[in-house]
Formats: C-alpha cells, sequence, structure tokens
C-alpha cells in the first residue's frame, strides 16, 4: 500500500493548479457570454475576462476559446478590445500527443477511432502505435526498459501484474478517483482485474471482455434426439456416446489445448466446471505451495476425465492439441465436433457463413458448476505520461474514456455518454462489451440485436454473469509473476501435452507422477524468486 | 604482396565490412555481453554481472537433454538428405533432355516462398481434420479415419524434415549444378579413354571435382538445420510434447516468451560456438584447407 500512499501524497501535492484552470475557464466563459449580452457593459466585462484569463491560464487553448467566442457575438468595438488584449498574451494552442500502444488486431477500427477522436478533440491527438501480435508484450516491455513506453496500452491480466510491479504502469485511481464508478458496470468475475493486487486501486478500464464458454452443435443434438444440451459433466459424457454411437460425429467432445496459447481453454474450464465445494479449482494454497499434484486436486480430476474421454471411450481425441485459434475456429465451424470450448467472440465466426455449421451452434452454460474462465483486456497508461505532468495525465485519462468508458463526441461524460469504442467493437468485430449496463440498458439495443446472428444474447449475458478471473486468483495462476511463461508454456504445457497424448502413459500414476514433475520444477522456481509471488 | 595489393584488398572489403560489422559481428560480440549479464527483461532494475551462471542455468534447464536430442535428430536426418538429394537432382538437371529447363525452374520454386508460408502449406497438408495427405491415405484405404500426424513423435519429425528438405533443396541443388557444369570434359573424355566405367568416372572426377562444393553446401545445410526456428514454430510448435523442440526454439522461448535476455544470449552463444566447431569438423573431414573454385 505504500505505492498507492506514494501515488496519493504526489497527486495530492499536484492536484490544486490541476483543478483550478478548469473554474479559471468557466467563469471566463461566463464573462465572455455576459459581454455578448450586454453591449456596453459587455466591452468592459469581456475585456476585463480576457484579461484575467490571460494572467491566470495554464492551458492557452482555453485562451482561444475566450477570443472565439467573443468575436463571433459581441460588435466591432468590443471585437477590437477583446482581440487586442488577448492576442499579445496567449501563445499558440498546444496539442498533446498520446500515443495508443496497440497489437496487430482490428487495426483499421482502431486508427478510425483514432480519427474520429482527433476529430472531435483539437488539443489532444491520438497517435496508434502496433507493437505487433506476438511480439506485444516483449515489445511494450522493451519500450519501458528504454524509457519510451506509449502513454496508453493494451494489457493482458497475465502480464499486467508485471507492469504494475516493476513500476512501469500507473493505477489510474491514484489519479482520477472517480474511475471508481466504473467498478460497478463490471461483470463481476472480471472485476479482480482492473484492480491492484498490492493497492487495492483501479489500474484502467477495460478493452474487452469475454469467456471462454461451452459450445455445442444443435444439429447433432438433434439428430440424436437429444433436446437439450448436458447440465453435468455425466450427462455430457452420455450425449456424446449418444451422437457417436449413431454415427452422427465421430470425435463429439472436442478439446482444444492450444500449443499457442491458451492452454487454459483444455484444463481451466473442466477445472472449473468440475470443482466441488470448498476444494475449488485450487492449484495452489495460500503461501503458493503446490496442491495440483494430488488425487484429489481440481486439475487432477480435469485431467483423469480428459484422459478416460480421449483413450478410453474414444469420445475425444487428440486433435486438439494441434489446434490453433484459426483451426479450432474451422473444426467447430466444419462440424469436426459437437461440444466445443472457444473463446466467445470465435463463435462470430464459426456460426455464420461461410462456415458449414452456420446457424447450427449454440452458447451454453459450462456443465456442472456453470463456471468459465474469464478472458479480458485491459488499458494501462504509463508512469513516463504521470512523470511528464497533468497535461498528458489528463490527456491519456480523456483517451481511456474515449476507448473503455462513456464519452459524448469524444468528450468525457459519464453521466450520459456511450461507450462509444466498446460499442463499435462488439457490433463490428463481435468483441463483447465488459459493462453490465450495455447488455441490460435498451440503448444499447443494437448490441444485443447485431450478435443475434451468431448467439444468443440472453445465454451470452448469463454465460458473463458466471465467469471467474482466474488470471487473478494466486490460488489458480502464479505465473504473472518472476516465472511468467517459462512454467507455463515451457515446463507445463509441454508435460501435459505429452500426457494428454499418450506419450507417458494414462494411469492415475502416470498423471501423478507429470503433475509431480511439474510441481518440482515450481517448487524450485518459486525457491529463486524475489517476489515470492 | 605489394603495398598496393593491399590498399586494394582493402578497399575492397570496406562495403562489405560496413554490413558485416554492424549487423553480424557487433550482434555476436554484444550477445557474448549479454550472455554475461542477469538480463530479465521483467525486471530491468535489476541487471547485473552474472558471470558464467546463464551458461550454468542453461545447461542445467529442464529443456538441455531434451532440446539438444531433438537438435541432434533433425539435423542427423536433415543434412544428409539434403545433400544427397541435391546431388542427385544436379545430376539429373545437369543431363540434356526435354523439359530440363523446365525442372531446372521448378526446382528453384520453393525458394521463392518465406519460410513461414511454408510452414504453414505443410502443417495444413498433414492438417488433422482436412489434410490432403490424409485424404489420400483414407482414399487409398491405407487408414480409417483421419490420423492427426502432427501428434505422433517421430511423423511430426518427419514432416519436419520433409518440410526443411523442401525448403532448401533449391540452393544446394544450384551449387551443385554449377559445380558440374564447372568440370572440363576434357576429364571425362581422359577417362574414357583409359577405360573408365561410368562409377570410376562419377567417383574419381565428379565427386572430387565437386568437394569443395560439398563443403559449402554441408557448411551452408547444416547451420540451416540447427538454427531451424521458423518451420518448427509454424509446425509443431515444439510439439508433440517437446520432441521436436530444438534449440533454436527454446532460444526464442527464452527471448520472447521468458523474456530472459541472459539466458537467450548465452544459448544462442553457445550455438555459435557448436556451429564454428561444426564447421572446422567439415574442413577436416573433407580434406579442403582452403576453398578454390577456380579451374
Amino acid at each position: 500500500m505504500k505505492k498507492n500512499r506514494d501515488l496519493r501524497e504526489s497527486e495530492s501535492s499536484k492536484s490544486p493548479d490541476f483543478l483550478s484552470t478548469n473554474i479559471t475557464r468557466r467563469k471566463a466563459i461566463s464573462k465572455a457570454g455576459a459581454a455578448a449580452i450586454g453591449a456596453v457593459v459587455g466591452a468592459v466585462v469581456a475585456g476585463s475576462g480576457g484579461y484575467f484569463a490571460g494572467l491566470s491560464q495554464a492551458g492557452p487553448a482555453r485562451t482561444e476559446t475566450v477570443t472565439r467566442t467573443v468575436t463571433q457575438t459581441v460588435t466591432g468595438t468590443v471585437t477590437q478590445t477583446v482581440a487586442g488584449t488577448v492576442t499579445q498574451t496567449q501563445p499558440p494552442p498546444q496539442v498533446v500527443e498520446v500515443t495508443w500502444g496497440i497489437w496487430s488486431w482490428g487495426v483499421e477500427l482502431v486508427q478510425d477511432n483514432a480519427e474520429k477522436f482527433n476529430a472531435w478533440n483539437d488539443d489532444v491527438k491520438i497517435k496508434v502505435v502496433d507493437y505487433g501480435l506476438d511480439t506485444f508484450f516483449s515489445g511494450i516491455s522493451a519500450a519501458y526498459t528504454a524509457g519510451n513506453p506509449p502513454t496508453i496500452h493494451y494489457s493482458t491480466p497475465d502480464v499486467t501484474y508485471i507492469y504494475q510491479q516493476n513500476g512501469w504502469a500507473i493505477d489510474m485511481e491514484a489519479y482520477f478517483p472517480e474511475i471508481r464508478r466504473y467498478l460497478d458496470d463490471i461483470f463481476p468475475g472480471f472485476r479482480s482485474g482492473f484492480i491492484n493486487p498490492d493497492t487495492g486501486l483501479m489500474s484502467g478500464l477495460a478493452y474487452y471482455g469475454g469467456a471462454q464458454p461451452f459450445m455445442y452443435n444443435k444439429r447433432h443434438l438433434d439428430e440424436a434426439g437429444i433436446g437439450e444440451p448436458p447440465k453435468t459433466w455425466e450427462e455430457l459424457e452420455e450425449q456424446a456416446r449418444t451422437i457417436k454411437q449413431k454415427g452422427i460425429n465421430d470425435d463429439p467432445i472436442g478439446i482444444w489445448y492450444g500449443s499457442w496459447g491458451f492452454v487454459e481453454v483444455g484444463i481451466y474450464d473442466f477445472m472449473l466446471g468440475m470443482a466441488e465445494g470448498d476444494k475449488g479449482p485450487y492449484m495452489w494454497d495460500e503461501d503458493l505451495n503446490p496442491i495440483f499434484n494430488d488425487k484429489g486436486s481440481a486439475l487432477f480430476r480435469s485431467l483423469r476425465w480428459q484422459l478416460d474421454m480421449i483413450h478410453k471411450e474414444k469420445l475425444a481425441s487428440t486433435k486438439g492439441v494441434l489446434y490453433d485459434e484459426a483451426q479450432a475456429v474451422n473444426a467447430f465451424g466444419s462440424g469436426a465436433h459437437t461440444f466445443f470450448w472457444m473463446p466467445d467472440y470465435d463463435l462470430a465466426f464459426a456460426n455464420t457463413p461461410p462456415s458449414k455449421e452456420a446457424g447450427n451452434l449454440r452458447m451454453g452454460m459450462n456443465p456442472g458448476t456453470g463456471k468459465v474462465s474469464a478472458i479480458y483486456r485491459s488499458y494501462l497508461v504509463s508512469k513516463a505520461t504521470a512523470d511528464k505532468g497533468p497535461k498528458h495525465l489528463e490527456a491519456a485519462w480523456r483517451v481511456m474514456q474515449f476507448v473503455g468508458g462513456r464519452t459524448r463526441n469524444g468528450k468525457p461524460d459519464f453521466e450520459n455518454g456511450e461507450y462509444f469504442v466498446c460499442r463499435r467493437l462488439n457490433n463490428e468485430k463481435g468483441v463483447g462489451p465488459i459493462y453490465i449496463s450495455m447488455w441490460e440498458d435498451p440503448k444499447y439495443a443494437d448490441i444485443r440485436e447485431s450478435i443475434k446472428t451468431w448467439v444468443d444474447p440472453e445465454i451470452k449475458k448469463q454465460v458473463l454473469f458466471n465467469t471467474y478471473d482466474f488470471f487473478n486468483d494466486p490460488r489458480m495462476t502464479t505465473w504473472w509473476s518472476e516465472w511468467w511463461g517459462y512454467w507455463q508454456a515451457g515446463v507445463a504445457r509441454p508435460a501435459i501435452h505429452d500426457l494428454i497424448l499418450g506419450n507417458v502413459g494414462t494411469s492415475d500414476d502416470d498423471i501423478l507422477r507429470v503433475l509431480n514433475r511439474i510441481a518440482e520444477e515450481w517448487k524450485k522456481k518459486k525457491a529463486e524468486s524475489k517476489t515470492g509471488k | 604482396m605489394r603495398r598496393g595489393d593491399l590498399k586494394f584488398i582493402i578497399v575492397g572489403l570496406v562495403p562489405a565490412l560496413s554490413f558485416i560489422f554492424p549487423f553480424t559481428f557487433y550482434p555476436i560480440a554484444y550477445a557474448a555481453y549479454v550472455s554475461s549479464l542477469h538480463y530479465d527483461l521483467k525486471y530491468p532494475e535489476e541487471i547485473r554481472f552474472a558471470g558464467f551462471n546463464n551458461f550454468i542455468e542453461v545447461f542445467n534447464s529442464y529443456y538441455m537433454a531434451d532440446s539438444t536430442m531433438a537438435t541432434v535428430t533433425f539435423v542427423a536426418l536433415a543434412v544428409p538428405l539434403v545433400v544427397l538429394i541435391s546431388l542427385g537432382l544436379a545430376l539429373l538437371l545437369s543431363q540434356n533432355f526435354r523439359g530440363v529447363g523446365f525442372l531446372q525452374w521448378l526446382v528453384m520454386v520453393p525458394w521463392a516462398i518465406p519460410l513461414v508460408d511454408s510452414g504453414a502449406i505443410w502443417k495444413w497438408i498433414f492438417d488433422a481434420n482436412y489434410g490432403i495427405f490424409n485424404a489420400a491415405m483414407k482414399s487409398l484405404g491405407l487408414i480409417d479415419s483421419y490420423v492427426p500426424w502432427l501428434n505422433l513423435r517421430w511423423p511430426a519429425m518427419l514432416i519436419l524434415v520433409v518440410a526443411f528438405l523442401w525448403v532448401q533443396l533449391p540452393l544446394p541443388t544450384l551449387l551443385f549444378l554449377a559445380g558440374i557444369q564447372s568440370i572440363p570434359q576434357e576429364l571425362y573424355e581422359a577417362a574414357m579413354i583409359d577405360g573408365a566405367k561410368s562409377w570410376a568416372k562419377f567417383r574419381a572426377i565428379t565427386l572430387t571435382w565437386l568437394r569443395p562444393f560439398m563443403l559449402i553446401v554441408a557448411v551452408y545445410v547444416s547451420l540451416m538445420a540447427i538454427w531451424t526456428f521458423d518451420l518448427v514454430y509454424v509446425i509443431t510448435a515444439g510439439g508433440p510434447g517437446n520432441f521436436t523442440a530444438v534449440i533454436s526454439y527454446y532460444t526464442w522461448s527464452e527471448m520472447f516468451t521468458f523474456l530472459n535476455f541472459g539466458r537467450a544470449s548465452a544459448l544462442a552463444f553457445l550455438v555459435v560456438l557448436v556451429s564454428i566447431a561444426l564447421i572446422i569438423a567439415y574442413f577436416r573431414a573433407l580434406r579442403v584447407g582452403r576453398i578454390r573454385l577456380r579451374v
């Protein structure tokens, strides 16, 4: 919490100047308005207003506003007086540039949003910087290390903590407490992802939020005479067996492990769905000691079930180990599997033409607990921006509200504004909003309408209410520290793939042997850890 | 050597060295320097001298034994195959027959395709759901249902080798072809007068003449094989498990997934040393003290 206190102390020393400029502007404008109404008195008032404005304005752009207003509305005599006074004392308008660090996805839409913002704002300009897709994290980290980070950038929850722990990114709540108003509008299962665990403060707003829900092929179910999707894991197995026996699908349970990421689709969704009471789906205890290498653990149960489905019951295959995201979409969209788990937005591609199964695919509640893993991305602002001063910080906050909050014509407006960029992401790209109001407020009816072609909006909303932020539960995800990548991608994933493929046996003892090996490597890295997190 | 010659050599080398120094020697030297640092990009404030710790960590890492085995297996399979097949192709393409010009052009095609695209092509060929290989095998009745070939250890390794062959064949073929075409016909005529048979002519003249070319091809292909990353990344991503995760794949992982620049540089530097040792070994094995391609 010390960091938090430091930030607050730092802010309190800065805030008077920062706030006073707004008051001065209002005074100046109101005085200028009075000048426009009364011709004779107006000349004096406007002149003095412009004079005082010139003395006290921190932002030159505001002085220009005064000049323009008066010039357009009052008489020629007044114009000369005011214009003469102001132009002699004011420097030209200054524009603050905000660099927006993105990854290479939907770049045209991002550029278009930036252009719209720039058209609506004279004093703040967005410049988009693309850091690539696979190279995003390394690129941003390198930029931070080199002291040249973007003003605002995307972040994934697995690495947000690294930015925060290094002091690279700031908690926006420390500077703009009003950001907290957004938290209640975020679906509960995502909220922890926007809170810095060390400070308890909100770090930023949301880029998007979704889930990796359970999906099924309704045509396959109908042909098999099955009326409802499964509610339990036993029902799922039974339905899969029926579908296979009737020759409708040879590989009904599609498990996507994803060598290129999203290993959690194959692991975490099963752990969450199979969680039992207080045992939960946890991998580590409170002290971050491994508890997954035990027969009673959620991971063990999840792996046991998967191995049985693949190697014993033959209701699933190992194909999912090979899928990248495009292949996963193609596989489910072509009817290769009846049941599947993948990011919700991928259903937009699998369930629409030219996909073979377009219109037949459905999103459902995860069997068992109904809980599924939350996936979301956020916006962070660099500490370097705060160091540049309040003007830059305020510009970043304005941009953050534009891309992840409520604005009206590019200007912040929490009360009456709209989630402009979030709305476009949903309607044009199928990337769902994380804000509850966008699913419930009638003014966002288009959100639900635009996705009706590929998903039932009500089911999607229910799924979003059932997400679990495993990224920010230390008992489930602790790779967001020194061993980020190393343990998960380097150690755990290949070992689990070997297990799934049957290369190292499929018995209970084989599972435990693999899990023990992973646990040992974990303990080794934990002993080397400096943060212990 | 005359003074004027030396000046000419220096001036002649300047254009080449002005590129080689900043883009080859400097990065290697810098990698050597970084390999002596504790340099984790996730914690840049803690960069400090680490001596040989990175090398020790790399040697003791969980992946060292497996990735060394994967690399040795891949190199041992790929290099002889590329050398032999490209030599065979060059011999074929040096003959005079109808359509040889088209064949020469055809052999060069893979060269024009970026490595990542080549990898994607091969990955799709062996796809578990729609791969053309599975379709062909099934239509021939050789398999009952589609097989996820890339999930099987040795098939996955062999697919990588095949993809590597396809990508790497053009240049060695071209080099061998150039070598064959530079052999003076008088040698073959003299051998014919002496009563030499085809095999004797091939062994005594062609192979002997091509020895320096073979050295160049062997060195080039070995280095390409040792440093193969793109194909592995695209086709198998190191799988199944980590069966095809060659050392260069872990160099990339250390650098861009784990963001540990120190260990990545140590690993890269080790591979450079192994590559140099391999080149020296080739020179000795083929008894070529200095490459002379002049007739």
